[in-house]
């Protein structure tokens, strides 16, 4: 009984590693054009920054309510007609994404730009939330 | 007109550049007169893309500068009647579009069988 078990989950192993071995195989083949977006915080201010290839500036939404920075992406389908399909890998991506801000920040200085289908939104901190060095005195 | 698009290129190590080697995402769509192939290379600037059309073979090579680099790369195969010497790029928010025009003068031509 014993035995024929740990036969049972031999198998199951190679059967696993097969299913890695695929899994490996089309994670290199597969089309990796875009990175995620992205939020950083550096100290001084943060970092919103999308990939969005082929998306025009007057589909991106970019709000700054109080501390809840919003990014809306409205992105049209591309237009097909008189063409026939052979391959398809490009994504048209739409989202809405909403973040609130952990600190106060300075709206009036918030900046974004659409640069090569690259978004980067940046967003100052406010001067009393900058990180500030403190000395440490002698006693 | 049959069309062999060849898988994309498994990266290849590169032992001189710290860039990651990426496949970019592409269309390829094809029409009565031309076949277009769309590619998203974000972050690239029009000067770092490099086109690349050796015997029937395509290349398409984007460098993206940043704190980690990335290199796309993508080949294709380009079909029989593609005119090379017509083909044109654009390059616009970040996505290539390059237009490869069909060769148009593919008149059927009879030949006459000469009586021996």
């Amino acid at each position: 009984m014993f035995s024929r078990d740990l036969d049972f989950d031999r198998r199951f192993q190679l059967v696993n590693q097969l299913w890695r071995g695929f899994d490996r195989a089309f994670q290199e083949l597969e089309p990796r054009g875009a990175a995620g977006p992205e939020l950083t915080d550096d100290g001084e201010r943060f970092v919103y920054s999308a990939d969005l290839p082929g998306v025009s500036l007057e589909d991106v939404e970019v709000k700054l309510a109080g501390d809840v920075l919003t990014i809306a992406v409205k992105a049209a389908p591309p237009k097909l007609e008189g063409w026939s399909v052979h391959r398809r890998e490009r994504q048209v991506v739409s989202s809405t994404r909403s973040w609130v801000l952990p600190v106060k920040v300075d709206a009036a200085a918030t900046t974004a730009r659409l640069t090569d289908g690259v978004l980067t939104v940046t967003v100052p901190k406010s001067p009393e939330e900058k990180p500030r060095t403190i000395t440490v005195q002698a006693s | 007109m049959s069309h062999t698009v060849k898988a994309p290129n498994r990266p290849e190590p590169e032992a001189t550049s710290a860039a990651q080697v990426l496949t970019p995402a592409v269309d390829i769509l094809e029409s009565d007169t031309a076949l277009l192939v769309v590619a998203d290379l974000p972050g690239v600037p029009k000067d770092a893309i490099k086109i690349d059309v050796a015997g029937r073979e395509l290349t398409l090579e984007g460098r993206r500068a940043g704190e980690s680099p990335i290199e796309y790369r993508r080949s294709f195969r380009l079909p029989l009647g593609v005119a090379l010497d017509a083909i044109t790029a654009e390059h616009k928010g970040g996505v290539l579009r390059l237009t490869l025009p069909k060769q148009s003068a593919q008149t059927t031509r009879q030949i006459p069988i000469s009586v021996g």
